[in-house]
């Protein structure tokens, strides 16, 4: 048997078998052998399975009305709690992934609307906002900013050419500001004449203000300078007709 | 412990006989109370009509023997005492030194429960002195009449560990009794 250092059991218990312990707890009683010190351990426990005392049976009344009424209680809360339903998504990284998948799609959302509604998308998907959402249209609506023909459109020495396509559609030029320039080619006959080539004036919405020439749908001898109005008169074909704007 | 009648008490009081719920009642109760005396303190009775309520409700679909329904009856009031332990640790309470000192509880000395006349009551109070998984194990194996592993599953531990908490709790009473110097 090994000396160990310290103790095998506290200070002041006594030191009993584990069978005679046993004993005890199996049959409440003192069992014969047992050490005398757990006599009257054997006594408490003998007092725990006494018979019962009056106030120990003084609630039979309300378990029986209890009982009568077991119909009529709802069920456990636990049964409720086992019925509830499973969340949409169960995992803490998916409902994550989730919030943030929503997120983007209303920012995407909000950002497209933003961009339909200034006008800055290309024109097949601003007609597609249009119809969507109800955006201005392509080429078409209030704008709110400077005319994308700039100052001096109609300035002298403007071609004054409407710049309509002979398919009648107006389309923007990407060279918004040559046209206060002279003429490169003046034409004697003015700008009356319907040009092919895209000009500067074709936002379909020609401003008239700020010309210093003189406007005049009549065709002029020109002098270089270019007689055209430049306010897109010579539209032939083209859809997009004169608004002055104020 | 009703015995051999116990399956037909059983059936009887399944199919809504009254007399035989009393009995059920009647046999189960004291224990039940005792227990929870231990286990709730003076939440005891709220306890012991709370296991009942619940008893009643799944009274119908219970199978088994008479071991069997004592555990399920002391399992139900362990679940009933924790949540009477949870309740009463959310519910606020005042600091004792502004509780009159004529409605405090007079907590009793284990030496003085010890030398007068052991009575289940005092009995009661000095098992509610132990350590509380030496005192539950004791009156789970002696009050409620299970066996080491009912015991064991019932408090989520393991046999042996039943075991050691059983047999250190009842050396710890002894102790206590022989330092009150009683001689039954």
């Amino acid at each position: 048997m090994p000396n160990l250092p310290w103790p095998t059991h506290s200070r002041g218990e006594p030191v009993t078998g584990d069978p005679s312990l046993a004993g005890l707890l199996a049959w409440a009683e003192f069992p014969a052998g047992s050490a005398p010190e757990m006599k009257p351990v054997a006594e408490v426990l003998a007092a725990l399975t006494a018979g019962p005392a009056d106030d120990e049976l003084a609630g039979e009344a309300a378990a029986l009305a209890a009982y009568r009424n077991r119909g009529s209680v709802p069920r456990p809360a636990t049964r409720a709690r086992r019925r509830r339903r499973r969340p949409l998504f169960p995992f803490p990284s998916v409902r994550v992934a989730a919030a943030v998948a929503a997120a983007a799609a209303v920012l995407s959302v909000s950002a497209f609307a933003t961009a339909a509604y200034t006008q800055v998308l290309p024109a097949p998907v601003q007609r597609l906002a249009h119809a969507i959402i109800g955006a201005p249209g392509a080429g078409g609506g209030p704008a709110t900013g400077p005319s994308p023909a700039g100052p001096g459109t109609t300035g002298a020495g403007g071609t004054g050419s409407a710049g309509g396509t002979p398919t009648g559609r107006a389309q923007p030029s990407p060279t918004s500001h040559v046209t206060g320039q002279p003429g490169t080619q003046p034409t004697p006959q003015g700008s009356a004449e319907p040009s092919t080539e895209p000009t500067p004036s074709d936002s379909g919405t020609p401003t008239p203000t700020k010309s210093r020439g003189k406007p005049s749908t009549h065709p002029t001898n020109g002098n270089g300078n270019g007689g055209g109005n430049g306010n897109g008169n010579g539209n032939k074909n083209g859809a997009s007709t004169p608004t002055p704007q104020p | 412990m009703i015995g051999d009648g116990f399956a037909e008490v059983l059936a009887a009081a399944q199919e809504g006989s009254e007399a035989a719920f009393s009995r059920l009642w009647r046999d189960g109760n004291p224990a039940l109370l005792r227990y929870a005396r231990v286990v709730a303190a003076e939440g005891a009775e709220d306890v012991a009509a709370d296991t009942w309520l619940h008893v009643v409700r799944g009274l119908a679909d219970f199978r088994g023997d008479e071991r069997a329904w004592r555990a399920w009856l002391f399992t139900t009031a362990r679940r009933r005492a924790i949540d009477y332990a949870r309740r009463r640790s959310r519910r606020p309470s005042g600091p004792l030194d502004e509780v009159p000192p004529g409605l405090l509880p007079a907590a009793p000395d284990a030496a003085d429960l010890a030398i007068e006349r052991i009575s289940t009551r005092s009995a009661v109070a000095l098992l509610a002195g132990l350590p509380a998984i030496q005192a539950e194990v004791i009156m789970l194996r002696v009050v409620a009449g299970l066996d080491t592993e009912t015991v064991a599953q019932l408090v989520g531990r393991s046999p042996g560990a039943v075991r050691v908490a059983a047999h250190r709790g009842l050396r710890r009473l002894a102790g206590i009794l022989a330092q009150a110097g009683v001689t039954l």
